[in-house]
């Protein structure tokens, strides 16, 4: 479903180069739970972000659905989002001049989805995300936990065949992290890709290949079966 | 630590080079135009203020009283100035002055043009204070033969030479001396620039000449007593023209004062006032606030915007133990910076702008140094510094109140408040843009309607020259060799030119004038071939005789307006007396404009008299015009060999009466043009800000799939919102404003709503395209740059 050949992506500020991915090869097959982990700055998000289309390449080749994108345009590869590829980012990044319907209908909205067929999509899934008596209120009126949980239903809404989550649990507390891991969990068995950056190996642990990056590198990969919970520790793999 | 806050606040300024750029440009512009319509108005306002005895003079003035009407004019007899010495106390000093447009004067075979020149006596100089660079203020205008020169007047004829003494040949007067050189004054109503001032003795009289009482040509100042209120003299004045012309006489002198001339005067046959009135510097003052406050809507939206980026670093400065004053210095120090950088970078601009604006304005030279400018120009820039700084204290005022744990803990929400001030401030630049845009485009269509009106003759392809006393007694012979060439059909001649009222008189003796009714009329006399040179339309009867001596002075023709008022069913063959003119209509003329068609159609009475003319009008066909004006040249060489005068073509003397209009159409033009740059640089920093606020928003929208189209959208409709609010403000005010002015016109165009529907289609069309630049940047960035760093 994903494909990267030779995959790089070289950021350049105030002429200091940093090289943030470094010839990373990999795939994603379709419903694979991936978890992406490695310390701080090694590029796990910028590989989420190409991966998603949100930004592009500096070289090397990558296949969304076996089209290759990394030369598209900005408007290409909006395109191409739309409708394919939900995201949860660690900051939940919700707007914070909508309230949380709002924020859940958005995707819809740009999808051309009728008024009546959206009220009815957001309000299922405000029913299974246990958070119909917040749907009026404001970002900064609800929990970290809440708010993650809407940007998950705001990633799900469109029926995306990828999710994309950048550390989707950093900012939350276990019980709410919890919480949005078994949603993520629960989407994967129901057939949606997951693809997730995460620092914790608990919650790497629910998906079923780890992938880990240091300094733009993909050190080791972890393919598991889903229910041999056993690990290697994080400090083995890097050394 | 103050240094500490002026490197902090240039940095930042620096730092900050968009906002720095729009807001002192935008400051810097509005403050020059300001500056430079200020003085302007300032010198309009100080005219005639510089006399010594400014406020003791008084000009005399004439109020004919016909039935009803009163009609207040410009003009006494000569003889006036005199009796009012004699005859009351209280008037210190009295003179009479008679003005005429250019002439020539020629020194060492050169003939050098003198575009006023003044009749008068030497009380002329004590009632006024012109400062005699040479000669002496007391004998100047002795001599019968005495010229008096302006500084201007003399260097263009005598170039470094002393002119004292200096003979010069004046056109149809001969030969003069220069007794004096007066400097240059440009603050007077009495327009001198490169003029001349002779004795009253060489004025050459009208024809027929009558009594020093009859003539009302003349202009009459006096000089009050220091504490003499002009209110009794007024009423004694009411009753003179009874005791000098008789009981039956309904007229009244009354007294102006001199600083009303310029601005103030309703007078007729007024040709020393300006060429515009107090309700246009009005209007003009009106233009540069409007412009000031567009400029200052800018600095304030910006300020309040940019304020808005810098909470939390205010609050760092708190938590570092800053206190609110410490606070409120740091962001004032900002802002005085910046209204500094921003008013120097406008004088600079005045500086640049002071030569073309000159140009524009024609009648005076404006200079930015002149040493009473300079005490204007410093209590002008420390009121509009002020202000701004104050308007800068706003923000510096609420970022300083703020509670640093507020801050820190990013509770700040956008205050609603602050959003509707800012809106309506953008609302109210708009409103002023839309506003002029709609006066411009009315304004210009009335002056393309004045300019294209039918005037009732084919103003088009006519030339005139006036008469020299050799050209007219050789006219009948230079009339046939004019008519020999082959592109010149017609030949006549006028008394005047039919862009100016022509003299009027009362007129109440018609055959048929059974009710004793009177009406003013107007007259002119012309020669035989005028109706067809003009290309006019005799309605009913005849046109004149082509040969003068068969109805000269007996046969008269009226236009349609005189026969409405006149009342008569059956003009032709009517009698017809009044001053000058005694005989019978044979023929109505079409109405046509003689003047400028902003007044209404008057009554008109002609008259065959070719000795009373005084200018040529030719018809020529169209083409090849420079060989047929030197064709004309030769022939007048001929019969005067000092003959100076080039022919000229009558659209242009028709279009100069259209110089206000047309000063007015480039003053709207240059400030819609200025009020549009200053909106938009407000409206691109104010878009720039809140794409730069909405970034992350962009971002996220376009990662839950938000096409490019729908962000600029976004982005745009809250600023086309405020646009059209503007429209909705600008579009009753213009309409009430365009209506009165358009009063002034008895000829007008209707308001239509093309000017309105352009107007805000422009405003629309420039709004999207700059708030659409900022949009469509934000809206094709990666989403991911904005998400990165979260």
């Amino acid at each position: 479903m994903l494909q990267t050949k030779n995959l790089s992506k070289i950021f350049t500020t105030h002429e200091v180069e940093t090289t943030a991915l470094n010839n990373v090869n990999f795939e994603v097959q379709e419903g694979e739970f991936v978890a992406v982990m490695g310390p701080s700055g090694c590029g796990k998000s910028t590989l989420l972000h190409i991966a998603g289309m949100l930004d592009n390449p500096t070289n090397g080749e990558y296949y969304f659905m076996g089209e290759e994108v990394s030369g598209y345009s900005e408007r290409k590869r909006a395109r191409l989002r739309k409708g394919n590829i939900g995201f949860v980012f660690q900051s939940f990044n919700l707007i914070d001049e909508l309230t949380v319907f709002e924020n859940i209908e958005l995707p819809l909205l740009y999808l051309g989805v009728l008024a009546k067929d959206r009220n009815k999509r957001v309000d299922d899934i405000l029913e299974q995300l246990e958070l119909v008596p917040r749907k009026n209120h404001f970002p900064q009126q609800i929990s970290g936990g809440q708010q993650q949980r809407v940007a998950v239903a705001r990633a799900l809404i469109a029926n995306p065949r990828v999710i994309l989550a950048d550390e989707p649990t950093g900012n939350l507390d276990s019980s709410h992290g919890d919480e949005v891991m078994k949603l993520l969990v629960d989407l994967n068995e129901n057939g949606t890709t997951v693809i997730m950056v995460t620092h914790s190996p608990a919650y790497a642990d629910y998906a079923n290949r780890v992938i880990h990056l240091f300094d733009g590198h993909i050190v080791t990969e972890n393919l598991k079966d889903k229910y041999n919970k056993h690990m290697q520790p994080l400090s083995e793999v890097t050394g | 630590m103050f240094f500490n806050y002026f490197k902090i606040a240039f940095r930042n300024i620096r730092r900050q080079k968009l906002y720095t750029i729009i807001n002192v440009s935008g400051l810097a512009i509005g403050v020059a135009t300001s500056i430079l319509i200020l003085l302007f108005i300032y010198e309009e306002l100080t005219t005639d203020k510089f006399h010594k005895n400014a406020d003791q003079i008084y000009r005399v003035y004439t109020v004919m009283e016909d039935n009803e009407k009163k009609l207040p004019a410009a003009l006494t007899p000569s003889a006036l100035a005199e009796a009012l010495k004699k005859d009351y106390p209280e008037v210190t000093d009295a003179v009479c002055v008679a003005r005429v447009g250019g002439d020539l004067i020629q020194y060492q075979n050169k003939w050098i043009t003198a575009e006023t020149i003044y009749y008068t006596y030497s009380s002329f100089f004590d009632i006024f204070s012109f400062t005699f660079l040479q000669g002496s203020r007391t004998k100047a205008l002795v001599d019968p033969d005495a010229i008096v020169l302006t500084e201007s007047l003399a260097i263009k004829i005598f170039k470094q030479e002393n002119p004292i003494g200096k003979r010069l040949h004046v056109r149809e007067l001969g030969e003069l001396k220069v007794t004096g050189v007066i400097k240059d004054q440009k603050n007077t109503h009495l327009r001198l620039a490169a003029g001349a001032i002779l004795p009253f003795g060489l004025y050459k009289k009208p024809q027929p000449i009558r009594g020093p009482w009859q003539h009302f040509n003349y202009t009459t100042y006096v000089l009050l007593q220091k504490h003499a209120g002009p209110e009794a003299l007024n009423q004694k004045l009411a009753d003179y023209p009874k005791k000098i012309f008789g009981p039956e006489v309904k007229a009244r002198f009354q007294l102006q004062p001199l600083k009303s001339i310029w601005l103030h005067s309703h007078l007729t046959y007024d040709f020393l006032k300006a060429p515009y009135d107090i309700r246009v510097i009005y209007l003009i003052l009106t233009v540069a606030a409007f412009i000031l406050i567009t400029a200052r809507v800018n600095y304030v939206n910006l300020t309040i915007a940019q304020s808005e980026t810098r909470i939390a670093e205010a609050g760092l400065h708190k938590v570092m133990g800053a206190s609110r004053m410490q606070v409120i210095l740091k962001y004032l120090t900002e802002a005085i910076l910046l209204v500094c950088i921003a008013l120097a970078c406008a004088i600079i601009l005045t500086e640049i702008l002071l030569p073309g604006f000159n140009h524009l304005i024609e009648i005076k030279k404006l200079d930015l140094f002149e040493s009473k400018n300079t005490v204007l120009l410093i209590v002008l820039l420390t009121i509009i510094g002020l202000v701004l700084v104050i308007s800068g204290t706003y923000p510096a005022l609420f970022i300083s109140s703020l509670q640093p744990a507020d801050i820190i803990r990013r509770q700040m929400t956008a205050n609603p408040k602050r959003s509707v001030l800012r809106k309506s401030l953008v609302t109210t630049q708009f409103t002023i843009t839309i506003m002029l845009m709609i006066a411009t485009f009315s304004v210009y269509t009335q002056l393309k309607y004045m300019l294209t009106k039918d005037l009732g003759y084919k103003q088009q392809n006519l030339l005139y020259l006036p008469m020299s006393e050799k050209v007219r007694q050789g006219y009948g012979s230079l009339k046939e060799n004019f008519l020999q060439h082959k592109r010149i059909s017609h030949v006549t001649t006028v008394l005047n030119l039919p862009n100016w009222r022509w003299p009027s008189e009362e007129l109440s003796e018609w055959e048929g004038n059974t009710t004793g009714k009177k009406l003013r009329i107007y007259h002119g006399s012309v020669e035989g071939d005028f109706i067809d040179t003009f290309q006019m339309q005799i309605v009913r009867g005849t046109n004149f005789s082509q040969k003068p001596s068969l109805q000269s002075g007996s046969s008269l023709l009226v236009n349609e307006e005189a026969v409405r008022q006149m009342g008569l069913k059956e003009p032709i063959g009517k009698r017809l007396t009044m001053w000058n003119h005694d005989g019978r209509i044979i023929g109505v003329v079409k109405n046509f404009h003689f003047n400028n068609v902003k007044y209404k159609l008057d009554p008109l009475v002609l008259k065959m008299d070719p000795e009373e003319t005084r200018i040529v009008v030719l018809r020529i066909l169209p083409g090849n015009v420079p060989e047929i004006i030197s064709f004309i040249t030769d022939n007048l060489q001929r019969v005067d060999p000092n003959y100076a005068f080039e022919p000229e073509v009558l659209t242009e003397v028709l279009n100069q009466m259209y110089a206000l209009e047309q000063k007015m159409t480039q003053l709207f033009i240059y400030s819609t043009f200025l009020a549009i740059l200053i909106s938009c640089l407000g409206l691109f920093g104010l878009s720039a800000y809140t794409t730069v606020k909405k970034t992350k928003e962009i971002a996220i929208r376009k990662v839950c799939g938000a096409t490019t189209i729908r962000i600029i959208m976004l982005l745009s409709v809250e600023f086309i919102k405020l646009v059209l609010i503007s429209n909705l403000i600008a579009w009753p005010v213009a309409y009430f404003a365009l209506n009165y002015w358009l009063r002034n016109y008895a000829y007008h165009l209707t308001l239509t709503v093309t000017p309105f529907l352009v107007s805000t289609a422009l405003a629309l069309i420039i709004a999207i395209l700059t708030v659409g630049y900022q949009a469509s940047k934000a809206a094709r960035a990666n989403p991911v740059d904005a998400l990165r760093y979260e």
